[in-house]
C-alpha cells in the first residue's frame, strides 16, 4: 500500500480525498496545512493525525507520495520539499508560476528519482476522452480551431475565504483556472503558441475577463472567461474540417456532429435533432448515474490520481509529462507577461460613463488607508455593505451622523449612499 | 475605534465552509467586540438571528418568546445558523464578564428593498413561474420588514435600559405562507404557480437524500432536520421590544411588500 500525505486542507482537499477512497493500493496516513482548524476538521472526518508543519509531517510519517493542493504560490516551494524527502509528488493545478520553477521541480524530481505529476483534471474526463478517441480516429478530418468557453463565480466563491491567495497572483482568479484551457488545447493541438491577449480587470491580479488567442500552424484556439457572465458556462467546442465537437463540461455533455453528406437543409435538420438528443441523452445520463451512484462528478481529479499511482506502480512515466506540465506553465507566463508588457491590454472595467460595469470593490474607489486619515466618525457599522446594514447606514446618515463602514476588501459597495460614509 | 461611541455590529459570514464561518462571524465578533471594549465604545447593539433558537421545537402556532431555548443541534442547522449562535453566546460573554453594553437584537426573516427574492422558507423556486411550497400553506411566517427592524436597533442604540437586553424584532402581521405569496405575486407582478406538498413528503424526501449523501460524501447535510426547523410556524411574541423600546412596526406588511419589489427603490445588491 502506498502511503500518501495530503498537504493543503482546502476545498479542493475535499475532493483529492473522495478519490482517494476509490483509488486501490493507496492508504491516507496524514493531512498537513498551517491552518489548524481546517486541517482539524478533516483530520477529524478521515481519522488521520494532522500536522502544521510540513518538515515535521515528513519526518515523522514519511509518506511515500505526498499532494500538493496548497495556494499556486506556494507549490514550488514544497514540491521540492517533498521530493528531498524522496516523496512522489502529485500537484494541483497549476504547478508552479514560472518556467523556471517548473525546471527545478523536474530536475529535482530526476535526481530524487521521483515522479511528479499534474492534476490536469480534464484530461480523464469520460468526455473529452470520447472527443479525443472520436478525433484522433480522423473520422471529423483535422481540427482547425477551438473554442473554450468559461463562466465562473470565484469571486463569490471567495467569500467563503477559499481563495484570497488569488489576489496575490498575477492572473487573479484565472491564475487558477487557466491551466484547464491550456492543456485541453494542447491535447488537440500541441504546438499552440500565444498570438494575442486582453483583459479586463482592475489590474494584473484582479482580472474579470480574459480573451486569448492562440495559433498552431494551419489551425488555431481562442479562449474567453469571465467571472461576470452568467449562467456559469465551461465549454470546448472543436471545430474541424468534418464535423464538430461540443464538450459542455459543466453539464456533462457531449454532442458530436459529423459532416453527413446529406443535401443542406435535411443535414441541418439531422444535425440540430442529433444535438438536442446527445444533450438530452447526456443530461439524463448524468442524472441517472447521479442517483444510481456510477457518476462521478470528480471522474478527472479522480482519473489523474489512480492514473499516476498506476505508473508509480508500473514503473512508466507520470500521466502528465515534464514537457507537458512545462509548455502550460509557458503558455500561461506568457499570457500574463504579454498583459503586463503590452499597453492598452488590460483595460479597465468602466463603461462609457465611467461606470464600473463589473462588480465594484473597494479598489474601485478611492478609499481611505488604514490609520490616521479616517475622517472622524462616532457609529461604526459592520455588515454596512450587507442588505439591512446598508438599510441602516443609510438611515443613520440621512439623520446626519457619521458612520465608518467596516467591510471585506472584496465587498461590494453599490448599497452604500455616496456622502456621510 | 478610535472615538466610536456606537457600534453596530451585523456582519457575519454568508459562505463557505466551516472554517470560514467560524473565523469570520465568531472570531469576527470577538475581535469586534474586544476592540469595542477597549475603546470604550458607550453602546453595541448586536444583531443575531431568531435561527438560534430550538426551531426544530417550536409550537406550531404556539406562543415564542425570548425565554424560548438555543438550539440544541447547531451543527444540524447549516454554517450560518451555528456560528450566528456561537457569535451570539460570545456576546453574551461579553456583557457578563467584561460588562460591555451590549443589546441583542434577533430579527424573523428580514425582506425589504435589495432583498427581493422569494423567501426560501415558504418553498423552493424551480425555473420561473413554478415554486414548491413547504407544507399546505396555513404555516405562519415571522417576517420583518427592513425599516421596521432598523426603527428597532436605532431604538436599541438611543435607550439607555436596553443595556444587557435581548429583543425579538418581528413584525405583527405573521401572515401565512398561501397570503404571503398572494402578497408577493402582486408586489412582484410575477405569475407564480405554487405546489403545495405537505411537510412530511419533504422530510421523507431529504430524509433519503440525507442517508444518499451520507453514504457518498460521509457526512449528513441535516437537510431534513432543518426543513424540520422551518416547518413550525410559531408566533412571536413582541412585547419584550414593545414595551423595553417602545418599538412598534410602523410599515404594515402589505405596504412592505409593495416597497421591497418596487423597481423605483430597488438598489443593486
Amino acid at each position: 500500500m502506498t502511503k500518501i500525505a495530503l498537504v493543503g486542507c482546502g476545498h479542493i482537499a475535499g475532493v483529492h480525498l473522495a478519490c482517494l477512497r476509490k483509488t486501490p493500493g493507496v492508504d491516507l496516513v496524514a493531512l498537513c496545512d498551517r491552518d489548524e482548524l481546517r486541517a482539524r476538521e478533516l483530520a477529524h472526518r478521515y481519522r488521520v493525525p494532522h500536522y502544521p508543519d510540513l518538515a515535521q509531517m515528513l519526518a515523522q510519517v514519511r509518506p511515500d507520495a505526498v499532494h500538493i493542493l496548497t495556494p499556486p504560490q506556494t507549490h514550488a516551494a514544497l514540491t521540492l520539499q517533498a521530493l528531498q524527502a524522496g516523496c512522489h509528488v502529485l500537484v494541483e493545478k497549476p504547478l508552479c508560476l514560472t518556467p523556471a520553477e517548473a525546471d527545478a521541480i523536474y530536475e529535482a524530481a530526476h535526481a530524487a528519482g521521483r515522479w511528479v505529476s499534474v492534476d490536469h483534471t480534464h484530461l480523464w474526463s469520460p468526455l473529452v476522452q470520447k472527443a479525443r478517441r472520436v478525433v484522433d480516429s480522423g473520422r471529423l478530418g483535422r481540427v482547425l480551431h477551438i473554442q473554450y468557453t468559461m463562466g465562473d463565480d470565484y469571486l463569490e466563491v471567495v467569500k467563503g475565504g477559499y481563495a484570497r491567495w488569488a489576489r496575490e497572483l498575477r492572473g487573479g482568479a484565472f491564475c487558477d483556472l487557466i491551466p484547464h484551457p491550456l492543456y485541453l488545447f494542447r491535447a488537440f493541438l500541441p504546438d499552440l503558441q500565444l498570438a494575442s491577449v486582453w483583459a479586463v480587470g482592475a489590474g494584473i491580479t484582479d482580472l474579470r475577463e480574459l480573451w486569448a488567442d492562440f495559433a498552431a500552424g494551419a489551425a488555431g484556439a481562442s479562449l474567453w472567461m469571465s467571472l461576470n457572465q452568467r449562467p456559469l458556462e465551461h465549454a470546448l467546442r472543436l471545430y474541424c474540417t468534418r464535423g464538430t465537437v461540443h464538450i459542455d463540461l459543466r453539464n456533462f455533455c457531449l454532442a458530436v456532429l459529423p459532416e453527413r453528406g446529406l443535401p443542406g437543409p435535411a443535414a441541418r435538420l439531422v444535425n440540430t435533432v442529433s444535438e438536442s438528443w446527445q444533450r438530452g441523452r447526456g443530461t439524463l445520463g448524468s442524472a441517472i448515474g447521479l442517483l444510481l451512484g456510477r457518476f462521478d462528478p470528480w471522474a478527472g481529479t479522480a482519473g489523474a490520481i489512480r492514473s499516476f499511482y498506476q505508473a508509480i506502480a508500473e514503473g512508466k512515466p507520470p500521466p502528465v509529462s515534464p514537457e507537458e506540465a512545462r509548455a502550460v506553465v509557458e503558455l500561461s507566463t506568457a499570457i500574463w507577461d504579454a498583459l503586463e508588457g503590452t499597453p492598452g491590454a488590460l483595460r479597465p472595467a468602466v463603461d462609457e460613463r465611467g461606470q464600473a460595469i463589473v462588480r465594484k470593490t473597494p479598489a474601485d474607489f478611492a478609499v481611505a488607508g488604514v490609520g490616521a486619515d479616517l475622517a472622524p466618525a462616532h457609529i461604526l457599522v459592520t455588515g454596512g455593505t450587507g442588505f439591512i446594514g446598508s438599510h441602516l447606514v443609510r438611515r443613520l446618515v440621512t439623520e446626519g451622523r457619521r458612520v465608518r463602514v467596516l467591510c471585506r476588501s472584496d465587498s461590494n459597495l453599490d448599497a452604500l449612499p455616496a456622502d456621510g460614509v | 475605534m478610535p472615538g466610536i461611541e456606537v457600534l453596530y455590529h451585523l456582519a457575519a459570514t454568508t459562505g463557505g465552509d466551516w472554517a470560514a464561518h467560524y473565523r469570520g462571524t465568531v472570531v469576527g465578533t470577538r475581535n469586534v467586540l474586544q476592540a469595542a471594549a477597549e475603546a470604550g465604545v458607550r453602546k453595541v447593539v448586536y444583531v443575531s438571528s431568531l435561527g438560534v433558537l430550538h426551531a426544530s421545537r417550536f409550537p406550531n402556532g404556539g406562543r415564542v418568546d425570548e425565554s424560548f431555548p438555543l438550539e440544541q443541534r447547531p451543527e444540524a442547522r447549516g454554517h450560518y445558523s451555528r456560528a450566528k449562535l456561537e457569535a451570539e453566546q460570545v456576546a453574551r460573554e461579553f456583557m457578563e464578564r467584561e460588562k460591555l453594553p451590549v443589546c441583542i437584537v434577533r430579527p424573523g426573516l428580514v425582506y425589504g428593498p435589495g432583498r427581493n427574492e422569494l423567501l426560501s422558507d415558504a418553498g423552493f423556486r424551480v425555473g420561473n413561474g413554478l415554486v414548491l411550497v413547504v407544507g399546505m400553506g396555513g404555516r405562519r411566517l415571522g417576517l420583518t420588514y427592513v425599516e421596521n427592524l432598523v426603527d428597532a436597533l436605532l431604538l436599541a442604540e438611543r435607550n439607555g435600559r436596553s443595556v444587557g437586553g435581548l429583543y425579538h424584532i418581528v413584525d405583527p402581521a405573521a401572515p401565512t405562507v398561501r397570503q404571503y405569496l398572494r402578497a408577493y405575486r402582486q408586489a412582484a407582478g410575477q405569475r407564480l404557480t405554487a405546489i403545495y406538498l405537505p411537510t412530511f413528503l419533504w422530510l421523507a424526501g431529504l430524509g433519503l437524500l440525507d442517508g444518499l449523501l451520507r453514504l457518498a460524501r460521509g457526512a449528513s447535510p441535516h437537510l431534513s432536520y432543518r426543513l424540520r426547523s422551518i416547518a413550525r410556524g410559531p408566533r412571536y411574541e413582541t412585547t419584550a421590544a414593545q414595551t423595553g423600546l417602545g418599538w412598534r412596526a410602523s410599515v404594515p406588511f402589505a405596504e412592505g411588500m409593495a416597497r421591497a419589489y418596487s423597481p423605483a427603490e430597488e438598489c443593486s445588491h
